[in-house]
């Protein structure tokens, strides 16, 4: 990656509320354009890093760069990017109009372009005639569009956006994820959101950040995060993952062989796959990779037996719950309805049996 | 279940208490304006008959109306001061992590409980160790210990009373501190500085304790008063003057606490 | 912290901007400053000077800086000065009590039976309060003169022959006014504390068959306590000090300690006098506060 295509230099950002650590040692880059998304449950200090960019907190050490220029002494009003806030921070004492339009007054627009400026920024939130409407007039994901077009009116560099749609119900909020995607590959902006739902930040990011207790433990694609994450938290975080305890035996050039004893099985997965690791690893499968048979399955050299303890029909999709050993820990299998109709009426207490291909398993190091 | 509860029914014990305790509170007050409009020199029942010769002879006296220039003067310095000192200290309180936060909250709400006498005769200590000659300057200075804690009990409500986000989007949309505050903070904590105004202008008006020790020859109205209360035949016309003193300063201070909404009220929830 | 090698050849401007946004409660203590410069003019310095000066001696206009207990030791031995400090004190506390016992009712009613306008109610109760002292406490004097409205009136209606004349100028007439005019200090704490009960509680408790009587008295009134104290030091404290009552309606009988320190910075003219017993009645005020805390922490332990 060349040094023009990079927006945001994050290096070595860390920061200390007194004796608590909100955010340590990130260091990662943002593309010039892209949809960024910070993933993480709430406390793992993504506002904290959000506000570090937008200025509104001091780093406690290293530094932050937009666009080339070092950020450490800029003042936020001076910093190229705007924020749509979590609550949305509307002020109160102004109008819609007024509040779009209010970073405009450094601009000395004559007053023909000026509502002509905040005209357009209307259409384009979809809220045209909405001008003379008073703040506490407003829904909430009116609400949520105004802060974004108060934003954009003044076409940052970078859009920092703190858990936007949080506040919104399901329906609305879903509606509003296609809407905003849309809005940045038409706007070209660089998008920076905060996120706790993993389904928000993938559906919409070209890369995101998981963060945990203030760490950023992973920086990928979505597809990348889904299907190589590199820890067990970045796994457990993103889709729903089942682990298997397992213990490295021997190394044969390019293969290495694995037990799995809650499996009362072995495997062999390629060396290059396991670096970083120590002897006991766990193995993780996602539920969807897994495949569910009556009877022991005649091609892939390894199957698994099972008891059937629950079934759970979602729809489209419908998941199983499976005991491998008696009392032991059970496997999550998720399989099309359609396939899972066609294994017929089995119910709790019968025998199944389980495969899946062996580039399925993800090798993690325990933490 | 609401109807079966008693605190739902009313209590008339408790309702009697209450409107003799709302009696007790006005009635002795409003003697003060009853007598004014008695024609006879001296304060008793039965009274005879009525006149409005009092307030005429009130606008006659040059004294009162030198002293009431001398009290509007001071009162509305020392409401801007404090208002404007106020809405600073308000502002870092609710505002910032400061250290010492709480100990620093009490420092300045200090004057609210402790008799205004030791403010007082301390500040003359002071006022006379620097030769300083006492006018209505060392009375406003001493007004402003007292009325800086109202300010900052009005004025706080106020700034913990609105996301501190607000702010921050303004300075996010390219406003320094400077236009921030004129474009954000001051509209949204208007009625509070409105309600803090009225209400330090008010106190500094009627207050009597401070002006009489810091005081020099200018009389502010409550000293004009103090000094007629050694003289009996002067009662009806202090009556007179006390009956629009008090009307002006209750209209002040209800328009003051409604605009102020709770800010008055939680003061002592803090001290 | 490392310093970036640039922040040297920067400019001043920049390098104060750089750390204002670096430490943020410098930026809130900045904001704080000129009201505390004041405070601490007006208020902390004046302090200092004036415990420094009650250690002096007052020659005949001038000051001995001798640096002696002098002041102390007559105010605690010469039975003028005791006098008036002890009566102060106990006719602040009668005060304070009446206040507290008489304004409690009305605090239960607004918190429990109020249901709607609570906030006009309060601003009516708290009123006066903010209004003129003098004049309030010269209403006083109105009512309880030698040819006041009680006297007047009583005789109008035939009742009595002659002026009652223990109305004015008596420790009854200085306790009445100061219960009147510093109610709503008392008030106001107490009733916070009530409205901060949750009645769902209460109710709760109602459901268990308790009676109301024993309701109060096991729930409300020890919920209430810390409002209680809070309105008792509230009220005490400045009354304590008070100078416009005693000298309006209290007369030579009913003097209390702020006419000595008036009188030592006016007619008697001992400065030096006047800063010790300003200063030995913060301490006996302290005191006496230190005393009603033990004996309630007292009360609260045996309760138990
Ligand atoms: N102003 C602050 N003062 C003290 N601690 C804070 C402050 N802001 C955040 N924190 C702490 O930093 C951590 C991260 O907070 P935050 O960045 O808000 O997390 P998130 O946005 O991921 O929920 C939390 O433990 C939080 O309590
Ligand atoms: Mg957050």
């Amino acid at each position: 990656m060349t040094q023009h295509d990079t927006m945001i230099s994050i290096r070595n950002v860390g920061k200390r509320f007194g004796p608590v650590v909100a955010v340590e040692d990130a260091c990662f880059d943002i593309r010039r354009g892209e949809f960024f998304s910070i993933l993480g449950a709430s406390g793992s200090g993504k506002t904290t890093l959000l506000r570090i960019l937008a200025g509104f907190e001091a780093a406690t050490s290293g530094a932050v760069f937009i666009d080339g220029a070092q950020m450490d002494a800029v003042p936020p009003h001076q910093r190229p990017v705007n924020m749509v806030f979590q609550n949305y921070a509307i002020f109160p004492h102004l109008n819609v109009r007024d509040n779009i339009g209010f970073g405009l007054r450094k601009l000395k627009l004559d007053r023909a372009e000026r509502q002509k400026r905040i005209g357009a920024m209307l259409d384009l939130i979809k809220l045209p005639g909405f001008g003379d409407r008073h703040a506490d007039q407003l829904s909430g994901g009116q609400r949520q569009r105004v802060a974004l077009a108060r934003a954009l009116i003044l076409r940052p560099k970078v859009l920092l956006l703190d858990e936007p749609l949080g506040a919104l119900d399901k329906q609305l909020r879903e509606q509003m994820q296609i809407e905003l995607r849309a809005l940045q590959r038409s706007v070209g902006i660089t998008f920076v959101l905060v996120t706790h739902d993993q389904e928000e930040a993938l559906t919409l990011s070209d890369r995101i950040a998981v963060m945990a207790d203030g760490r950023v433990l992973q920086v990928d694609t979505p597809a990348g995060l889904y299907e190589r994450p590199c820890s067990r938290r970045v796994a457990g975080f993103v889709g729903n993952m089942n682990f298997l305890p397992a213990r490295v035996l021997s190394q044969a050039g390019g293969a290495t062989s694995i037990d799995i004893p809650g499996c009362g099985t072995t495997c062999s997965i390629a060396t290059k796959r396991l670096e970083h690791c120590s002897s006991d690893i766990s193995l993780a499968i996602r539920p969807e990779r897994i495949t569910l048979h009556r009877s022991r399955p005649a091609a892939p050299a390894i199957a698994v037996a099972g008891v059937l303890r629950d079934r759970m029909y979602l729809g489209e999709r419908t998941h199983f719950q499976i005991e491998l050993e008696p009392g032991g820990a059970t496997v999550a299998v998720s399989s099309s309805t359609m396939k899972a109709e066609a294994l017929g009426t089995i119910g709790p207490g019968a025998q199944v049996w389980l495969s899946w291909p062996e580039d399925a398993l993800i090798p993690l190091g325990n933490e | 279940m609401t109807e079966r509860f008693e605190f739902h029914k009313p209590n008339r014990a408790l309702q009697l208490y209450a409107g003799l305790f709302m009696a007790m509170l006005y009635v002795p007050i409003l003697f003060i304006p009853l007598f004014s409009f008695s024609d006879g020199l001296y304060i008793r029942f039965p009274i005879e008959s009525f006149t409005l010769r009092w307030y005429a002879e009130l606008f006659e006296r040059t004294a009162v109306l030198r002293a009431l220039e001398n009290s509007v003067r001071v009162a509305v310095s020392v409401a801007i001061v404090s208002t404007v000192l106020g809405v600073f200290a308000a502002k870092a309180l609710a505002r910032y992590r400061i250290p010492g936060r709480g100990p620093i909250l009490g420092f300045i709400l200090l004057p609210l409980v402790v008799p205004p006498i030791i403010f007082g005769v301390a500040l003359l200590l002071l006022v006379s160790a620097l030769k300083i000659p006492l006018s209505l300057y060392t009375i406003a200075a001493g007004h402003i210990i007292i009325c800086l804690p109202f300010a900052i009990a009005t004025l706080l409500p106020r700034f913990e009373g609105y996301d501190a986000a607000m702010e921050e989007a303004a300075a996010d949309l390219g406003e320094n501190g400077w236009w921030v505050f004129w474009r954000v903070t001051v509209p949204i904590i208007l009625p509070g500085i409105v309600a803090s105004l009225l209400l330090t202008f008010t106190v500094s008006f009627d207050e009597f304790v401070m002006a009489f020790f810091l005081g020099g020859t200018d009389l502010t109205l409550p000293l004009y008063i103090w000094g007629q209360l050694r003289i009996p035949r002067a009662f009806p016309v202090v009556l007179a003057l006390g009956t629009l003193i008090l009307l002006f300063s209750f209209a002040l201070v209800f328009i003051g606490l409604r605009i102020g909404r709770r800010g008055a009220i939680k003061l002592v929830d803090r001290g | 912290m490392e310093e970036s090698p640039s922040a040297a050849r920067m400019p001043l401007r920049n390098r104060l901007q750089g750390v204002l946004i670096r430490h943020e409660s410098l930026r809130g203590f900045l904001l704080l400053a000129p009201a505390l410069v004041i405070l601490g003019i007006t208020v902390a310095v004046p302090f200092l000077l004036m415990s420094a000066m009650s250690l002096w001696t007052q020659i005949g206009f001038d000051y001995a800086d001798d640096w002696s207990l002098r002041n102390y030791t007559a105010i605690l031995t010469e039975p003028l000065y005791t006098t008036l400090l002890l009566r102060s004190l106990t006719m602040a506390m009668v005060a304070t009590f009446v206040t507290v016992v008489l304004v409690y009712p009305m605090a239960y009613f607004l918190a429990f039976h109020v249901h709607s306008n609570k906030l006009i109610w309060l601003i009516i109760i708290t009123l006066p309060f903010w209004t003129s002292y003098l004049l309030r406490v010269f209403a006083w004097r109105v009512i309880l003169g030698y040819e006041g409205v009680i006297n007047s009136g009583l005789m109008e209606l035939g009742l009595i022959g002659e002026p009652l004349q223990f109305l004015l100028y008596s420790r009854v007439a200085v306790i009445i006014t100061l219960a009147h005019a510093w109610a709503a200090f008392a008030f106001l704490p107490i009733y916070v504390s009530l409205e901060k009960i949750d009645k769902s509680m209460l109710e709760a408790s109602a459901d268990l068959g308790e009676p109301p009587v024993m309701r109060f008295f096991r729930v409300i009134l020890p919920l209430s306590m810390p409002g209680v104290i809070a309105g008792t030091f509230l009220m005490f404290i400045p009354t304590v000090g008070d100078y416009v009552t005693p000298t309006l309606v209290g007369g030579p009988d009913a003097a209390m300690i702020g006419n000595l320190i008036q009188l030592q910075f006016g007619t008697i003219n001992n400065w030096p006098m006047g800063a010790a017993l300003a200063i030995t009645m913060i301490l006996s005020i302290t005191l006496v506060g230190l005393f009603f805390m033990a004996l309630m922490h007292g009360l609260r332990r045996w309760a138990r």
